[in-house]
């Protein structure tokens, strides 16, 4: 008798792939689809969990691309302060599709985001990115002038990658109403104020999340047609929800769609590879090991793992980390790799945690 | 008499020699001096003896052992007894900056030719960050008694026909050959240094007005006649080591420190 289950791999079953393997193990959870070079452009956007997939990426000595780059004399903590050295541009996190491609329509002039410049105690706020300058700029004007410098930067990412890294993070976002201009948290979080009249929330669901990113694909790849993706689920849970639910449950919902559109992308595309961090950081043989005691944060620990099977994976795991480049006296263009100094990451949405009762 | 201890690198060369001409204002001090080349003086340590001298550890120890021999014919010297100690030719570090300034538009600091934008705000704080971690500075420890940081004097103006060593981008170096860019910029490290003296207890003395031109560096005419630690003259290249005649105008300004931030105000006095 012959089953369709017969020939395959001890990964394709449970008992021997999970209930078999030790805790911490981390088992056979990722082939890369395709290599990447190491002389490969790599850019990276996200949730905040992908700045640790950066950091891991350049610490490797991978050639991580870093359009506003500081002198490596600048301490990591310091230039992550001022939203530096932590994506391939000053962006910030970039939590939904809906803001990646808002993104990219924005540097090419398509649109223009309603309430950009938020204020507070009268300083000004990038509303799209508000956590780079944490004590704001001194008049909106100003704050105009260093977006339209921060999106030549995002053009200059965009036509140079040779891989996207992008981790997926959120469905939950905060959009203008009338415009559907989305930001990264919610008004009145960082800076500007909340009012139901001009904003509401919104829960994107499948069909917008795949839809934002395959036309985010489609005009990266209009620009170079031979990019790569790197997508990956993050593993950190919402800090809150606004959805009415419970906080554990609009997790679920969330990262299951999220999920499910990183399959589809998955199955869709060949030049569209998944990386299984959630699954490594999530994995019920892990006990929740990989998280700190908050048990949202994901711990160095767990950030190492999944970071070095990915590495692993792709012929790069204890390889030796380039020498900065960023330590010379010349411009350059390739991020540093960044010292074990700071491991922090910045995330906008542990603000809401002030927020809770 | 007080005793005011002199300890540095090469820079103090000049100090040495503004000294020997025996300023007006330090009567009734004597002075002591102990230099290392700056990488050795970089590793020196004050010992639990309260002796200052080269670390006893590490590959360069015998090494710094010999040029302190050379130099000072001792490899230590003691903190003890000396009122007042003042290290000479500590680096502002402040070129650290250059690729910055290479790249981005500084608000308000900066009109630089390429799209990158900075705030003001974060530009200082990278400035900050680097004094922080200048090891040549605050790396001093406490000893309970007044302890002065004179920096390294900034490069002879002439040193801008060099600059292509040092800075890349053209439209920095016209900057720097036309504009007071450097001078804003060494003001701005020395305020930070300034500042920090204040937290750390000891005192910041900037390099005198009189001896900086508009560009913010040196007047050339204080390398005229300058010699290195052990006695050579200087090589037509070296645009950071100055003369006699600076070390005289760095000796001024150290004393109206010592007596206007420090308090000590009369030797007889003591």
């Amino acid at each position: 008798m012959h089953s369709p289950y017969t020939d395959l791999e001890e990964r394709a079953f449970w008992r021997s792939a999970v209930g078999a393997r030790s805790a911490l193990d981390t088992g056979d959870l990722y082939r890369a689809k395709f290599s990447i070079s190491r002389r490969a452009k790599i850019a990276t956007a996200g949730s905040c969990f992908a700045q640790h997939v950066g950091r891991s990426l350049r610490s490797a000595g991978l050639n991580v691309l870093d359009e506003e780059p500081v002198p490596g004399s600048i301490p990591d903590s310091e230039a992550q302060r001022y939203g530096y050295r932590l994506y391939s541009a000053r962006y910030g996190n970039i939590y939904t599709t809906r803001q990646l491609l808002q993104l990219h329509k924005e540097a090419y002039g398509e649109i223009s985001p309603e309430s950009a410049v938020w204020e507070k105690d009268s300083r000004f706020y990038d509303a799209m990115r508000p956590s780079v300058e944490p004590n704001g700029l001194k008049t909106p004007e100003l704050v105009a002038q260093h977006r339209q410098a921060h999106l030549a930067a995002v053009r200059d990412v965009y036509e140079t990658a040779d891989v996207v890294v992008f981790t997926f993070g959120l469905t939950e976002a905060w959009e203008h109403t009338k415009s559907k201009t989305v930001y990264p948290t919610a008004p009145g979080t960082i800076a500007g104020s909340y009012d139901a009249n001009t904003f509401n929330f919104v829960n994107l669901d499948y069909n917008a999340i795949m839809r934002d990113f395959v036309e985010f694909r489609k005009r990266i790849k209009a620009i170079k047609k031979s990019v790569k993706f790197v997508i990956t689920v993050s593993p950190v849970p919402l800090t809150a929800t606004a959805t009415g639910q419970h906080v554990e449950v609009a997790t679920a919902y969330s990262k299951s769609v999220l999920r499910a559109v990183c399959g589809s992308l998955y199955e869709r595309f060949s030049d569209v590879d998944y990386f299984p961090s959630y699954e490594i950081i999530t994995s019920t043989n892990n006990r929740g090991a990989y998280f700190e005691n908050n048990k949202r944060s994901v711990s160095t620990k767990g950030v190492q793992t999944a970071m070095g099977m990915f590495l692993g994976a792709h012929g790069f795991a204890g390889e030796p980390a380039q020498k900065s480049p960023a330590a010379s006296s010349v411009p350059v263009r390739i991020a540093p790799p960044i010292s074990a100094e700071s491991n922090d990451v910045v995330c906008e949405d542990e603000l809401l945690e002030a927020f809770s009762k | 008499m007080k005793k005011v201890l002199f300890v540095g690198n090469s820079h103090l060369g000049a100090i040495r020699r503004g000294w020997s001409e025996t300023p007006a204002a330090w009567d009734g001090w004597d002075a002591e001096f102990f230099a290392l080349p700056s990488t050795h003086f970089l590793s020196a340590e004050l010992h639990s003896d309260g002796l200052f001298g080269v670390g006893h550890l590490g590959m360069s120890a015998k090494q710094a052992k010999k040029w302190a021999n050379r130099i000072n014919e001792k490899t230590d010297v003691s903190y003890q007894n000396a009122d007042l100690i003042v290290h000479v030719g500590a680096n502002l570090m402040a070129n650290r900056m250059f690729p910055i300034l290479s790249t981005y538009s500084i608000d308000g600091f900066l009109k630089n030719s390429g799209t990158k934008r900075m705030s003001m705000e974060a530009f200082k704080a990278f400035c900050t960050s680097v004094a922080q971690s200048n090891t040549e500075f605050g790396g001093w420890k406490t000893t309970g008694i007044p302890q002065i940081i004179a920096p390294r004097p900034r490069h002879i103006e002439t040193a801008l026909d060099e600059l292509e060593r040092f800075v890349s981008s053209d439209h920095l170096r016209a900057l720097c050959k036309q504009s007071d860019l450097l001078a804003r910029l060494f003001d701005l490290f020395e305020d930070i240094y300034i500042q920090q003296a204040q937290t750390s207890g000891w005192t910041y003395v900037r390099q005198p007005e009189n001896t900086i031109t508009s560009l913010g560096l040196t007047e050339p005419k204080y390398v005229s006649g300058a010699k290195i630690l052990l006695g050579d003259d200087t090589a037509k290249s070296d645009f950071g080591h100055m003369n006699a005649n600076y070390g005289g105008e760095m000796l001024n300004a150290i004393h109206a420190a010592v007596v206007a931030r420090i308090g000590i105000s009369s030797v007889t006095a003591a």
